[in-house]
């Protein structure tokens, strides 16, 4: 079990505690200084991506994936990573450009005002990223990372991608009460030296430009959070292939795909973490399911919240240049009240995300997956030593299995449960805000743009498009607010059960 | 409502509902993909051909003497299955009924006697640009042989498939706008590129260019706002049933997903978060159903106020009803395969019909309040 050092006793009567809802005010004084200008490198490197590639181009590439839905917008996918997009949140002790998770936000908010599709193209890399770091395998860690940072320096660019979900399974696998209860499938059964994998996981982003897969598979499917284990198969493994690629609405850059493993053999190496890598912690296997999931959400949906961010900046920005040149008989529709109060609604709403989305980057930064390199000592030692130096440093704790064990029982066996609760809570919040405001901005633009704003054109419809997949993937917004009620509102009530709707 | 209307009714409601299901359905996904991939004719010659095209107009050239009700009837239940054969249906209608308020009977007349075919059944209109709220670009002139028209018109539904068109154009002199009606088929006359747009994509629009083209005055000079108010609050319910038609398509597809789908060990339908959506959707279906019904019968002046407040919040709530019917299927409902993901993006479209959502509130309440 995971430990409760929560009393009541410390919070509000809403059984919330000064921590819960001031993740900002604890980071105050506690997170470097440094990362802001991180995040501002970081918002400067993505208007300069954007400027030269995004903006000129993102209508061009939706209309080309409408015309062919099989074309894959790979030259995106290179520039990105010329740019050196794909190391650059990568910590310097597994070789990358070590800039902090939360500056990555920023940097997705940003392309999102021009293209969502190019903001998902980079961030589900490192979500499957984030599949590493949460499994708290630093060997598999740095040997995957290792050949991003080769595929960086040759031009051949190697990313990562995370695959759960299976044509049976959505909302399921997110959560260890309903995938027991689910109908799981993929099975990895042991064999000498690894594991034989067989099934299918469906809409998996990036599957197409991906050379790693970071999959969910079960030893038992009848038990599938006791027996859980992530493993990553390279594109050429034997058994593997690629499916269909999906016809989506919009997010049209980001392909979702298909994938096939019949067969496919996966050696130790590379399995992040299954029960025989627990075996020796107090926590449970079932508990881990569920840490390793909130840890990875918990920073992936501050993602989807600064894309919801981004999506409504650009939506806001075009009804501004729209309602500056548009006359409503004879009269700017600037300078009508109703427009001003809408524009006035769009940028709170810009705003509401953003503020959502920089509470969960402060919890995960205090609480969070980016607690351990967020230690002023720490992060200033990593930031200012060159990479080799740190990469040298850092080197025994990715080669010595005592570091990996340390590592790990301090992850999960010393894992605060309010903690976890706290960044569970806030991403789920930040996910379902990000989004709905997304969606929410689009459909005022729409509806004060009117016909223009529905030609393909003038950008908006295709916010419109995109947006909606904000609310659907990292868990349907009905999933997060179940789980923002289970993290923040139901978790120290013992009359509370979750998933048994009756 | 007599027996012999009621069967009228019957009739209409069988004869939409299996031409939706057996002409609509098959091609609805691939027609869909217009302007990427060809456009099917044989929807519209099929359309034609069981005289939905004539719909709107008088009995006398074979229509159904401008009755909302059955006009509703019949839109709905193809929106149902493609709201942008509807659309093509109404643009025709609102095309139509400019010409009435115009008093251009004969003129009507005369384009429905000539020897019949698809394309000289159709009159292309600008069905979203509302010339209460914006001037038209098209500029009017006119000279020795008659009105010269000049400039864009643009979102043209229907401009690359009829003979016909009615355009909204200015004379320089005049403070409102003109209607006018022209033939396609000149060489002055520039067809541009389909537009590509949000939704309704198998309701072709383009972007007209006119370089002196000649064009026929309907009605009378600078009346083009009043013919089409008068217009828009005889036809402004049949906006509404369009987008009745869609939510009903999405709820009854979601209904019958969330039956099947089985999530947490039971069928996401037993989900009580799911069976709100489920109800907010029926909800929202059953008060649009039963608003255009109530509307649809009223007439005199009462008619057109109701038509308008019964309508726009059904385009509203079309919008919302076609985002759940995604969020119930999930990762599916966002896929081109299935039809929730055009459904939501024609909810989206359909809401600008006769011009922005917002304006048309703000119209509404000034002209039945009589504020400033
Ligand atoms: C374009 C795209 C990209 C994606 N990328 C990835 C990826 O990279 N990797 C990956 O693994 N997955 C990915 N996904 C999958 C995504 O995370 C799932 O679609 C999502 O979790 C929902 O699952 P589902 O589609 O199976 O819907 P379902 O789980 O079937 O849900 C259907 C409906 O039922 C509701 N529901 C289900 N269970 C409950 C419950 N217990 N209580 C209340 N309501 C419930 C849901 O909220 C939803 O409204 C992607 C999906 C899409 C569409």
């Amino acid at each position: 079990m995971l430990k409760k050092t929560f009393f009541p006793g410390n919070a509000d009567p809403s059984g919330l505690s000064f921590p819960d809802m001031n993740c900002n005010l604890m980071a105050i004084s506690r997170q470097p200084r440094a990362i802001t200008k991180e995040v501002r490198k970081a918002i400067k490197l993505a208007r300069e991506f954007n400027e030269t590639v995004v903006r000129p181009n993102a209508l061009d590439m939706d209309r080309k994936i409408h015309e062919d839905p099989d074309y894959l917008p790979w030259e995106w996918v290179r520039e990105a990573n010329r740019q050196g997009f794909y190391t650059m949140w990568i910590p310097k002790m597994f070789g990358g450009k070590g800039y902090s998770f939360t500056s990555i936000a920023y940097f997705l908010e940003e392309i999102s005002t021009c293209c969502v599709g190019m903001a998902n193209l980079i961030g589900v890399h490192y979500l499957g990223f984030a599949t590493l770091i949460a499994a708290w395998n630093l060997a598999l860690t740095r040997r995957i990372s290792l050949e991003v940072i080769k595929g960086e320096k040759t031009d051949t660019p190697c990313l990562l991608d995370f695959a759960i979900t299976e044509p049976g399974s959505g909302t399921d696998t997110s959560e260890a009460d309903l995938a027991d209860k689910g109908n799981l499938a993929c099975h990895a059964a042991r064999e000498n030296g690894g594991y034989r994998v067989n099934g299918t996981k469906i809409f998996i982003s990036n599957a197409h430009f991906s050379t790693w897969h970071l999959v969910l598979g079960y030893e038992d499917i009848k038990k599938p959070s006791d027996t859980f284990l992530f493993f990553a198969v390279r594109k050429d493994a034997s058994g593997f292939s690629l499916g269909r690629k999906e016809r989506k609405m919009g997010q049209k850059a980001c392909p979702a795909s298909e994938l096939i493993l019949r067969d496919c053999f996966v050696p130790d190496e590379q399995v992040c973490v299954d029960q025989r890598q627990t075996a020796n912690l107090s926590t449970s296997h079932r508990d881990i399911y569920q840490i390793i999931f909130d840890s990875i959400c918990s920073s992936s949906k501050a993602g989807v919240c600064s894309m919801g961010a981004g999506i409504s900046r650009g939506v806001y920005e075009e009804v501004l240049r729209f309602a500056s040149n548009t006359r409503i008989n004879g009269s700017l529709m600037m300078n009508l009240e109703w427009v001003q109060c809408r524009l006035a609604d769009m940028l709170r709403n810009v705003a509401v995300s953003r503020l959502m989305y920089a509470e969960i980057n402060f919890a995960n930064g205090m609480f969070g997956l980016n607690k351990m390199l967020q230690i002023k000592p720490l992060y200033y030692l990593f930031r200012y030593l060159p990479i080799k130096v740190v990469q040298v440093l850092s080197a025994p704790m990715t080669r010595f299995p005592v570091f990996q064990k340390i590592v790990r029982k301090m992850q999960f066996d010393w894992k605060k449960r309010e903690e976890l609760e706290r960044t569970t809570g806030w991403a789920s919040m930040a996910k379902f805000t990000g989004s709905d405001l997304a969606v929410e901005n689009c459909r005022i633009g729409l509806s004060l743009m009117g016909q223009t704003g529905t030609r393909h054109e003038n950008r908006v419809e295709k916010f419109f498009r995109d947006s909606k997949l904000l609310q659907i993937y990292e868990g349907t917004n009905q999933l997060n607010r179940l789980e923002a009620f289970k993290s923040l509102i139901g978790r120290n009530r013992y009359d509370i059960q979750m998933f048994e709707d009756r | 409502m007599n027996q012999t209307e009621k069967n009228e009714y019957k009739l209409l409601y069988s004869t939409s509902r299996e031409f939706s299901q057996k002409v609509l359905l098959p091609y609805r996904e691939e027609n869909d993909r217009y302007p990427f991939a060809g456009l099917d004719q044989t929807v519209f010659e099929k359309a034609y051909s069981m005289d939905f095209f004539h719909l709107w107009l008088p009995e006398s050239m074979g229509g159904l003497e401008g009755d909302i009700g059955k006009l509703c009837t019949v839109l709905l239940n193809i929106a149902e299955i493609d709201a942008s054969m509807a659309m093509v249906l109404l643009t025709n209608a609102m095309a139509q009924e400019i010409m009435i308020q115009a008093g251009e009977m004969d003129r009507l007349s005369e384009i429905y006697s000539r020897n019949g075919s698809l394309k000289y059944a159709l009159i292309a209109f600008p069905s979203f640009l509302n010339p209460l709220e914006m001037t038209p670009e098209l500029m009017a002139v006119e000279k020795e042989n008659g009105v010269r028209l000049s400039g864009l018109s643009k979102g043209m539904v229907m401009g690359s498939m009829a003979e016909n068109m009615i355009v909204f154009a200015r004379f320089p002199e005049d403070p409102d706008s003109s209607c006018f009606l022209i033939a396609a088929s000149q060489e002055t006359v520039r067809i541009g590129d389909p537009v590509i747009s949000l939704g309704l994509h198998a309701c072709p629009t383009v972007d007209i260019d006119f370089n002196e083209t000649p064009g026929i005055l309907i009605g009378e000079r600078g009346r083009a706002s009043e013919y089409y108010g008068n217009m828009y609050g005889r036809l402004v319910l049949a906006g509404a049933a369009i987008a009745a038609g869609i939510m009903r398509g999405s709820f009854t597809d979601a209904l019958k997903y969330s039956q099947s789908r089985i999530q947490g060990g039971k069928k996401i339908a037993e989900w009580s978060e799911v069976q709100l959506l489920l109800a907010n959707m029926a909800l929202k279906v059953r008060n649009a159903e039963m608003l255009i019904e109530y509307a649809g019968a009223k007439s005199g002046k009462d008619a057109i106020h109701d038509s308008i407040a019964a309508s726009i919040p059904v385009l509203d709530h079309a919008c919302d009803v076609a985002s759940d019917g995604i969020q119930i299927l999930g990762g599916y409902g966002y896929m081109e395969d299935y039809s929730q993901e055009k459904r939501y993006r024609d909810a989206q479209h359909l809401q600008s019909l006769f011009g922005i959502s917002c304006l048309k509130k703000i119209q509404y309440v000034k002209s039945c309040y009589k504020l400033a």
